[in-house]
């Protein structure tokens, strides 16, 4: 089977780029998967995870938030505030942030601040269970 | 009378000399802090290079969208100008900031980042976005992210209706170039003849949610590329600070040696006529 042409960034820079036989992404409605041939695709990535099938067929497990996919027909391109894969996450930081924002939601007296909370608990929450997935 | 001279050429000496130690010293944190922040604005390139090339493929089947960021409306202007934190690196602060006045429009707001741009704007009295005292220093990935919602929040409600961002380019260690960029509304570009992708969700409302994250996105490779320039532009203004007081050191020393021969010549020359007189 065709291998798709991959490109994953972030603000801290490349973080893949090269072949790959599909990757799997939280998109705001749910999860999608592309292989190569996928028809031309957009759309806005949400907080979750996501599992990149390098072309030996190794899955790599990585939590990723905000941002979007643009598949096209030469390249695929996953452009996201913040994507780390399993390794490169720190579990401790991520469980101090899940506990600092359920305190914060329970603190929260307008909507903007409980919308923020969330946002930050979705993100510690999908850290966490990718951390544990990949264990 | 000679003696007089000599000292004020040497305490001139001492004084050139205390200088140049600190802009030596200037000169090497500048050059340990370009590396990192160099590192920095190269790692932030590929994404904004990849960002905004999908953004350009994504705003070109939404000409005619409704949303607020691709409509052109009657308003004022922001201007987020990023300078330094802090003086001292040749023309980086002035040059940026001449830039952010080189348009006239009225109804001008502006959002500076960075100390000198603040006190720049306050001096002038001019209108900002903000009373919160924005550093570039501690402008993080997060901070960036924030204050893109906060200005598409205030976008969306008509506070100005387009934006535009000056900043440093970092061209090379030797180079930067202080750079507009119109970031809203959105360049509805003419259709391209690739073949509409299928979007997930109503295009509109897809703009809507991206565009703070493209702002931001631009925003944090922004303000790196200018922490990189301020550092290059520090390093160059010290290093020649360094050369000039080198060589004002070394025509001082000529003055000085010249003054204290001429010292011992008359010296002599008294000594000579004395011993002649006798």
């Amino acid at each position: 089977m065709k291998n798709l042409f991959l490109k994953i960034v972030s603000p801290d820079g490349e973080i893949f780029s090269g072949e790959a036989k599909s990757i799997l992404v939280t998109t705001k409605n749910g999860e999608v998967q592309i292989l190569s041939g996928h028809a031309d695709f957009f759309a806005p990535l949400g907080t979750g995870r996501a599992k990149l099938t390098l072309t030996d067929g190794k899955e790599r497990l990585a939590a990723l938030s905000g941002g979007f996919i643009l598949v096209s027909a030469s390249e695929t391109k996953v452009v996201s505030t913040t994507f780390e894969f399993s390794d490169k996450i720190d579990l401790e930081r991520a469980k101090l942030a899940k506990e600092k924002a359920e305190e914060k939601l329970r603190a929260a007296k307008n909507d903007r601040d409980i919308e923020i909370a969330k946002a930050k608990l979705a993100r510690a929450l999908s850290r966490i269970a990718v951390c544990e997935a990949a264990k | 009378m000679a003696g007089a001279s000599m000292n004020d050429i040497k305490a001139r000496i001492k004084s050139v000399n205390g200088t140049m130690q600190i802009t030596k010293a200037m000169e090497l944190v500048a050059t340990s802090k370009l590396r990192l922040a160099k590192a920095k604005a190269e790692g932030s390139k590929p994404y904004m290079e990849t960002l905004s090339e999908a953004m350009k493929t994504v705003f070109s089947f939404a000409a005619d969208s409704e949303s607020v960021f691709v409509k052109e409306r009657d308003g004022g202007t922001l201007y987020v100008v990023i300078a330094g934190d802090r003086g001292l690196a040749g023309g980086y602060n002035s040059n940026v900031l001449k830039l952010s006045q080189s348009a006239n429009d009225k109804n001008v707001i502006y959002l500076p980042i960075g100390k000198k741009a603040r006190d720049y704007m306050q001096r002038r009295g001019y209108a900002s976005l903000t009373d919160d005292e924005i550093n570039v220093s501690d402008l993080n990935v997060g901070k960036c992210f924030n204050l893109a919602a906060m200005i598409c929040e205030k976008f969306k409600a008509g506070e100005f209706t387009s934006l535009k961002l000056v900043y440093t380019k970092f061209i090379s260690m030797l180079s930067q170039s202080a750079t507009m960029l119109d970031l809203l509304p959105l360049e509805s570009l003419s259709q391209t003849n690739r073949s509409e992708p299928i979007f997930e969700g109503d295009i509109d409302e897809i703009i809507d949610g991206i565009v703070p994250e493209y702002i931001g996105g631009i925003l944090h490779a922004a303000v790196c590329e200018a922490m990189a320039s301020e550092c290059a532009a520090r390093r160059t203004a010290m290093n020649s600070a360094n050369k000039n007081a080198e060589e004002m050191i070394d025509s001082l020393t000529l003055k000085f040696n010249r003054a204290r021969q001429a010292v011992i010549t008359q010296e002599i020359t008294e000594i000579v006529s004395g011993a002649e007189a006798l």
